[in-house]
């Protein structure tokens, strides 16, 4: 079994993901394990409809709970488990809502425990005109800086269905050159074969 | 990762919980993002190196630039002080040597060059009273000043501190006294008579509780051997391991004639008396036929007895005055330092008799 943690800012499109994927993996109903404050794990189940509906929202940091998904890798004749983790979007300097900063602690601690990290950037949220700012928003960066060093790393370039998503994305692999960037749709299921094919690699 | 890591690491996260520090900051403090990226990537590292001008605060720098500045004064008037010595001048050329290998090794610390090393216990050789003791108080304090040590006192010991009455004491004697001196000198004077007593004696085992001291708290603390010249040289023979792990070693030479006359005008000066000039030859007859005697062999020590003497003398004379002027108060004459050549022609008889 190994886990997989999937990070970035608010209203990347993290839980999104986390649900379309599994779908494009054959779940066809979604078991969430969600960890409790007080130290249980309950599963909410979900259809896959039911999932994104009251999942997905455009609101920021809609998801507060780390919420796992097991599922089930074929590889070669044997099956493989993997755990992928939703976490709480991190957002930049100290954040008003006290329930969000503790949801972030734990996305800290998952960040730090965890060997695998997706990281998932929305291809809009990137600096192209400056020239003397970086190109990542600073919450990125630090992910960035420590994950690609540190752990088992890919960045997801989410959101390459809108219009200028393109010319975007060729700035961030040309800017970041050693790391491994797989532009993906989380909306439409679209690179999900990369993805997939990547996580295999890694179980 | 160990236990105690992850311990600091939770109190972080539980700050950040709490909203007292910013994420940014917690991402740091947590994966140390700055030192992992040191050598990594040359454009990320130049990257980090400009936010992290641009975050600073400007007082900040002003501030550390006046810490600076004071510093640099001190140092300073240290190194006066320790120029304001009279001769010894070996003994300064390599001191200050060393306090510029120091900061240069400082310098080269923090653009993440190579370092050596750097291990300061000395060996002074030389005779009583020619300035080890002084140079010693000095040393800690300019150490001090360029930040290798910490408190820069200085802890005067010998063989009695160190050693102790049964087997076993000692160790733990030599032991207690390295950790009192931590961050400053550690100053054995006559250290040779640690080797002195034969196989049995304890003094080996103080030796060799010094050894491994000095490998230990080797950026802490400096230690400092001191005795005469020759039985230092005998010292250094009887434990081979030592004379190597003295990197320094420093003579000091006996005073010359004009050198310790020098010295006993600064004295004079250092208490606000004056000699006049037939006082001054004087001055040099009586310390000239000491060195001849053989009493002293250069030895500011004796000097200083001298002038003292010389000041009590001045006091007697003067009391009886009727009109005391404030010249008479200033100026030592030559009768002053008569009465010191009578004492000082009782000096040998006294040092027969305890030969005898």
């Amino acid at each position: 079994m190994k886990k997989c943690l999937v990070t970035g800012m608010p209203n990347v499109g993290k839980t999104c993901f986390v649900i379309n994927f599994a779908e494009y993996m054959g779940v066809s109903e979604l078991k969430f394990h969600v960890k409790q404050l007080a130290g249980y794990t309950s599963i909410n189940s979900y259809s896959l409809p039911e999932a994104k509906r009251k999942l997905i929202s455009v609101k920021e940091n809609t998801t507060k709970e780390v919420q796992l998904i097991k599922l089930e890798l074929p590889k070669g004749k044997t099956i493989k488990e993997l755990h992928l983790i939703d976490s709480c979007g991190l957002s930049d300097g100290i954040h008003p809502d006290k329930e969000i900063r503790l949801a972030m602690a734990r996305t800290l601690r998952l960040i730090r425990d965890t060997e695998f990290i997706l990281h998932i950037i929305d291809i809009k949220n990137i600096n192209k005109d400056k020239k003397d700012k970086d190109i990542l928003f600073p919450i990125d960066r630090l992910i960035l800086d420590y994950a690609s060093l540190e752990k088992r790393y890919a960045i997801l370039a989410n959101k390459m269905d809108l219009s200028f998503a393109e010319m975007n994305f060729r700035i961030l692999k040309k800017n970041l050159k050693d790391i491994i960037i797989i532009p993906i749709s989380a909306l439409y299921k679209e690179g999900f074969k990369e993805v997939k094919k990547m996580v295999l690699s890694y179980v | 990762m160990d236990f105690k890591e992850r311990f600091t690491q939770d109190i972080i996260i539980e700050k950040f919980s709490l909203g007292e520090i910013p994420i940014a900051e917690a991402f740091n403090k947590l994966f140390k993002v700055d030192e992992i990226n040191i050598g990594h990537s040359y454009e990320r590292r130049v990257y980090r190196e400009e936010k992290s001008l641009n975050l600073k605060p400007v007082d900040n720098i002003e501030r550390s630039k006046e810490k600076n500045r004071e510093e640099k004064e001190q140092l300073k008037n240290l190194l006066e002080e320790m120029d304001e010595l009279i001769g010894l001048e070996e003994v300064k050329r390599i001191i200050k040597e060393y306090i510029a290998f120091i900061k240069v090794q400082k310098l080269r610390e923090s653009y993440n060059l190579k370092t050596a090393p750097v291990v300061m216990h000395m060996i002074f050789k030389g005779n009583p009273g020619t300035g080890k003791t002084t140079m010693a108080r000095i040393i800690g304090k300019i150490f001090k000043e360029i930040g290798y040590l910490k408190g820069g006192e200085l802890i005067e010991v010998e063989r009695a501190d160190l050693v102790g009455e049964y087997i076993g004491h000692t160790a733990q004697k030599t032991k207690k006294v390295l950790e009192r001196a931590l961050g400053g000198v550690l100053f054995i004077d006559e250290a040779y008579s640690l080797a002195r007593g034969g196989e049995k004696d304890f003094g080996k085992e103080c030796i060799d509780t010094l050894v491994k001291g000095m490998e230990d708290y080797k950026d802490r603390l400096i230690i400092i051997l001191a005795g005469y010249r020759n039985e230092m040289d005998y010292f250094l023979k009887t434990n081979p391991g030592l004379a190597s792990r003295f990197a320094i070693q420093i003579d000091f030479p006996d005073y010359s004639l004009e050198e310790l006359v020098q010295i006993a005008e600064l004295m004079y000066k250092e208490r606000e008396y004056i000699l006049d000039e037939k006082s001054k030859h004087y001055i040099y007859r009586v310390l000239s036929e000491l060195r001849n005697k053989e009493l002293i062999n250069g030895n500011a020590r004796t000097v200083r007895n001298l002038v003292e003497r010389s000041i009590r003398q001045h006091a007697r004379r003067i009391i009886k005055l009727e009109n005391i002027s404030r010249n008479d108060l200033l100026y030592i004459r030559k009768e002053d330092l008569l009465g010191e050549e009578g004492k000082n022609e009782e000096m040998p008889c006294n040092r027969d008799a305890q030969c005898r």
